[in-house]
Order: C-alpha cells, then sequence, then structure tokens
C-alpha cells in the first residue's frame, strides 16, 4: 500500500477521506471518558495535511 | 488485555441481540448494547493500551491504524443503522465502564431521543459535484498571421482565455447551487460539507459541491431520479451520488 491511500481504495470500498469527512466532522458528540475532542480533530487534520505534502513529495520525485 | 474502556460506536432503539452478534467490533470484539430507558449505546471493549488517552493521541497520527479504525466504526454503525433508528458517535468516544456509559444516555436522553426521531425511516445520501473540464487557451498557431499586431492579438488571446475561464468557474458554481437547491427540495434535510482537497480524493477536476441530504426511505427512489435529471441538465459537470449512509450528517445534537 502506498501513501496515497485514501484514493488509491479498490472500487467498492468507501474512501477513507469520505469516511473522516462524517466520522469526525459530524455525528453525535458526546463527552466519553478518554475524550480526543477538538484536540483529536486537529491532530487528523495534521496526519491529513502530511498526507498531502507526501502527495506532492512523490510526485518531485 | 490489560484495563479496558467501553468504545460506543452509536446510540440507537431496540436492536435484537441475535443480530448485533452478527457484527464485529474494534479488534474483532463482540458487539454489544449497554440499556438505559429505551435508548441503547452501541459498544465493544477496547484495551486502554491503545484507546487511552495518550494512546489515542499517538495512533491518530498513524493512517492506517486510523484508516482501520474508521472503517470499524463505520461498519458497526451501519450494520445497526440497517436494522433501527441509528444516531452515530464521533470517532473514538471511550467510556470507563458500562455505569459510565449509562450515565451519559441518561443525561442526554430527550436530545438523543430527539435526534433518532429526526433520522428514524431516513437515510443520509451523499452529492458530489465535480466540474467540467478547464478550458484550453487558443492555439498559439494564429498568433503567426498576424505577427505585425502579435502583442495586441497575444492580449486579446489572453483576454479571451480569462474570460472563458471566469465564465467556466462562474458555471461550475451556477451549476452546484442548482444541483443544492434541487436536491434539498427533494429531502428532509441538507448539509453543504467542506470541499474536499484533489490531493486527498485523487480528483483531477474541481470540486464544487460536497453535500448531504437526509432523505426519507420511502422518497430514496425519487432522490434517485432527481439527480439523474440534474446530471441531464448539467452534461458538463459530473454528479456522483453514494448512499445510503447512517444520517453522519444528521446526528448533532444541537440542531432542530
Amino acid at each position: 500500500m502506498t501513501e496515497i491511500a485514501p484514493a488509491a481504495r479498490p472500487t467498492g470500498q468507501v474512501a477513507l477521506v469520505d469516511l473522516l469527512d462524517r466520522l469526525l466532522g459530524t455525528g453525535v458528540a458526546l463527552a466519553g471518558d478518554i475524550t480526543i475532542s477538538l484536540a483529536g480533530v486537529d491532530l487528523v487534520r495534521v496526519e491529513l495535511r502530511a498526507l498531502v505534502s507526501s502527495v506532492r513529495a512523490e510526485g518531485r520525485g | 488485555m490489560g484495563e479496558a474502556g467501553r468504545y460506543m460506536y452509536a446510540i440507537s432503539r431496540w436492536v435484537d441481540p441475535a443480530e448485533l452478534a452478527e457484527l464485529r467490533g474494534l479488534g474483532g470484539a463482540e458487539v454489544q448494547a449497554v440499556e438505559h430507558e429505551g435508548l441503547l449505546a452501541i459498544v465493544s471493549t477496547v484495551g486502554l493500551d491503545e484507546f487511552g488517552e495518550d494512546e489515542l493521541s499517538e495512533h491518530l497520527q498513524d493512517l492506517d491504524w486510523l484508516d482501520t479504525v474508521a472503517r470499524t466504526h463505520h461498519e458497526v454503525v451501519s450494520g445497526v443503522a440497517s436494522r433501527a433508528p441509528t444516531a452515530p458517535l464521533r470517532l473514538a468516544t471511550v467510556c470507563m465502564d458500562d455505569a459510565s456509559v449509562r450515565s451519559r444516555l441518561a443525561r442526554w436522553a430527550p436530545d438523543l431521543r430527539q435526534v433518532l426521531d429526526r433520522v428514524a425511516g431516513r437515510a443520509e445520501w451523499s452529492v458530489k459535484v465535480f466540474a467540467g473540464p478547464i478550458p484550453e487557451p487558443v492555439p498559439a498557431a494564429r498568433e503567426v498571421s498576424t505577427a505585425p499586431g502579435s502583442g495586441a492579438a497575444y492580449l486579446a488571446r489572453r483576454k479571451a482565455h480569462v474570460d472563458r475561464l471566469k465564465g467556466a468557474a462562474e458555471q461550475a458554481a451556477t451549476a452546484a447551487d442548482d444541483v443544492h437547491d434541487e436536491l434539498t427540495r427533494h429531502a428532509t434535510a441538507a448539509r453543504r460539507l467542506a470541499l474536499q482537497d484533489g490531493r486527498l480524493t485523487g480528483e483531477e477536476a474541481t470540486m464544487t459541491l460536497n453535500a448531504a441530504y437526509l432523505v426519507d426511505s420511502s422518497a430514496s427512489d425519487e432522490f434517485r431520479a432527481a439527480t439523474q435529471a440534474l446530471r441531464d441538465r448539467h452534461p458538463d459537470e459530473r454528479v456522483d451520488l453514494t448512499g445510503p449512509w447512517p444520517a453522519y450528517s444528521f446526528a448533532a445534537m444541537d440542531e432542530t
């Protein structure tokens, strides 16, 4: 599997970017005992940004 | 497994425990229901060595981990949503034990019931619109024949190209608005989500609409037909329809 996995899923499988659109941005936000809340969402966005730069880097290489 | 917690996937109403047993949660764990006054929290047991606060922060940096957890969460939510009204929870909501899960059901009961009433008998449909191809600049070959006035010709050509680009962008935005307005008429509720970056979707075409629609199950054929009619009306745009999804985009408790 390459680093550009979200776009490169086999047909029929939901793209990770579509899932995260919904699993992080929407849905019932109940604070659990252990919570990643907004901090977690930020972390994930950092991860997605990192993904974007890795795609760019591959494009240049 | 060391210390354990309860990972919450969704809130629902009555679901046959035998049907829940067909679902597999994170790490292959059994999916169970924790009940409080007719509200069910759909949960499974997770190890805090993986889902503790510090561990979660670390794992969220790991795209493969995130991929697996997001997909498992989605599969459990979808499995429940196909059987009963379901309000999906956000990713990674973990409680220490069943008592803690119940206390949350008790505290938020009126809001949760309101969400379940809103999504009962309905499903979410996702629609994305992609703009048509970007107009090509006028071929430079013509420049040769107008050599004496090539500066002016260049500027004219340049202006024509910029006008075409502007026209294309306006057309794409108008088409996206038209699709959204029309589909909103066929839905109980509608939401525009943030447009996705082409580098993540792998799409070359520009996304002009990323929207979610809450549609009565009895009206899903009508919604599909409306989408097809919009494809015919906007042949330059690509209109992608996926669904039915669990009602992720319509489960927020602060909405009415």
